[in-house]
């Protein structure tokens, strides 16, 4: 699955969807939106147990920071079934960009 | 600039207070550092205030202006300042340099949070307003999570485990025992504290965690030329140093650093003129126990990835080599999010004129406070010393 991401066209810098202007040039530089693949390596883990409301149904999930393959270092939730073994360096997918962007192992 | 000292420190008991308003709260605190510094509030040229979100949490704003009017202060300036949980330590600085810089000779800084407002998934979705909402919130980031995602790279980098960990909360608990005013003062087992099954976000159980807490403190920032006709003791301001950061969490390189507290930290101690060795007591921003290994780590009081051997090993306990958080920090303590950089100076103020009672440490003359902001996002440092 890609993932939607924003690079800027005069430094080439790559950043999350949210980042419209580039930080990194000194020109107030519009990003453009690209697509990349939504693959990625575990950068850090936590498994949440006490969510806020919108969570509160799905605890406990595992949070994470993800570094794209093809891109910026991002949040995201972690899809785990039986047996997964959740480590740093682990491979992970996307598997949905709605309601926050969701990964699973590969 | 010309040489700033602090002359009064006033603080509530920090706890839970269902009868007492925002207001009842700032006004104790900021009395009793006017009492303390034997000045009349008609001599007070600005008023800075910390705070985080009373707007959210008791449905108050313009909280600067109402806080001066409950103090009873004359019409001068009034000023709100909000940097996260490094809204008061923010402040304060702010009113070092205006002290500084001549224009006053006597500022009125406080730091006031009243949490209890509200109940705790309420709590929870105020303070992570202090992150991104987009990139962090929305995917189910919350504070403590994000304090885990930091304590599990830190454990894989450096091997850090989880009883050295848990010994922050051991030695804060202790620590916070012997103070009066702490929410919690009740010592913990480190069995008790490494192995609780109330898990908030892995490695993070409810012992890695701060407090929920209402509190209020305040201090009197005064010129250094006039300190010693009001206080027996002038605690004179030698270094102070802010910085920020990448806001978001995974913006940042390294997860087990913080990069605002060390550059804080540097220009704290480059305006100081002292090295990390010179510094007797140190109140660091123990939010998780494992922000307290980051701070000691960061601020150079242990090599990088040191800060959980240096903890177990007693080097931190009043003491030890370097005491922090003699005061309970903010796990026993408590921590009124918009009061706890204030609250820190208080605690150190008392320090180093001897009156901090059982937690005491002999001859203290140095003293470091540590107040962060969000993930980091926001850093203040201050580097106090006794007069002799």
């Amino acid at each position: 699955m890609q993932i939607s991401i924003r690079r800027c066209p005069s430094c080439s810098q790559k950043y999350l969807d949210d980042v419209d202007l580039c930080p990194a040039c000194l020109q107030v530089t519009p990003t453009e939106r690209i697509e990349v693949g939504g693959t990625g390596k575990i950068y850090s883990f936590s498994r949440v147990h006490v969510a806020p409301e919108q969570f509160k149904n799905i605890v406990p999930y595992y949070l994470a920071i993800i570094d794209l393959d093809e891109g910026p270092r991002m949040m995201a939730r972690l899809q785990t079934q039986e047996g997964d073994h959740v480590r740093i360096d682990a491979p992970v997918e996307l598997v949905s960009s709605e309601d926050g962007y969701l990964f699973a192992l590969k | 600039m010309r040489g700033v000292s602090i002359i009064g420190v006033g603080k509530t008991k920090f706890g839970v207070f269902p009868d007492r308003s925002l207001k009842s709260l700032i006004t104790e605190a900021g009395k009793k550092a006017l009492l303390d510094a034997r000045i009349d509030a008609s001599m007070i040229q600005a008023f800075y205030l910390g705070n985080f979100a009373a707007t959210g949490f008791n449905r108050q704003n313009h909280v600067a202006a109402y806080a001066a009017t409950a103090i009873g202060l004359p019409n001068i300036p009034c000023t709100r300042f909000e940097a996260a949980c490094a809204s008061s330590g923010a402040a304060l600085r702010e009113a070092m340099i205006a002290v500084g810089s001549g224009l006053y000779d006597f500022i009125l800084v406080g730091g006031v949070e009243k949490m209890n407002s509200v109940d705790t998934p309420r709590v929870t979705e105020y303070l992570a307003q202090a992150a991104d909402w987009e990139t962090e919130a929305k995917v189910g980031a919350t504070f403590p999570s994000m304090f885990a995602l930091m304590a599990t790279r830190h454990m894989y980098e450096y091997g850090t485990t989880r009883e050295q960990i848990s010994q922050v909360a051991v030695k804060n608990h202790a620590n916070g025992a012997k103070n009066p005013d702490a929410q919690m003062q009740k010592e913990i087992t480190l069995e008790k504290a490494s192995t609780s099954p109330v898990l908030i976000a892995e490695p993070l159980n409810l012992y890695d965690c701060s407090l929920i807490t209402d509190g209020a403190a305040a201090v009197v920032v005064c010129a250094s030329e006039l300190a010693a006709q009001y206080a027996k003791t002038p605690v004179d301001v030698i270094g102070h140093g802010q910085a920020s950061d990448s806001f978001c969490m995974y913006q940042k390189k390294d997860i087990t650093r913080f990069d605002a507290t060390i550059a804080a930290g540097r220009r704290a101690y480059e305006m100081a003129k002292i090295s990390p060795n010179d510094v007797d007591v140190v109140e660091v921003h123990d939010c998780f126990t494992i922000a307290e290994i980051i701070a000691i780590e960061d601020l150079g009081f242990c090599k990088k990835g040191e800060g959980g051997p240096f903890t177990i090993e007693g080097m931190t306990a009043i003491g030890g080599k370097i005491p922090v958080n003699t005061s309970g920090g903010l796990k026993s303590k408590g921590h009124p999010v918009g009061a706890t950089g204030v609250a820190q100076v208080a605690e150190l103020v008392l320090q180093l004129r001897g009156q901090a009672g059982p937690r005491q440490v002999k001859d203290a003359e140095v003293a470091l406070s540590h107040n962060l902001g969000g993930s980091g996002a926001s850093c203040v440092v201050h580097l106090l010393r006794r007069r002799t």
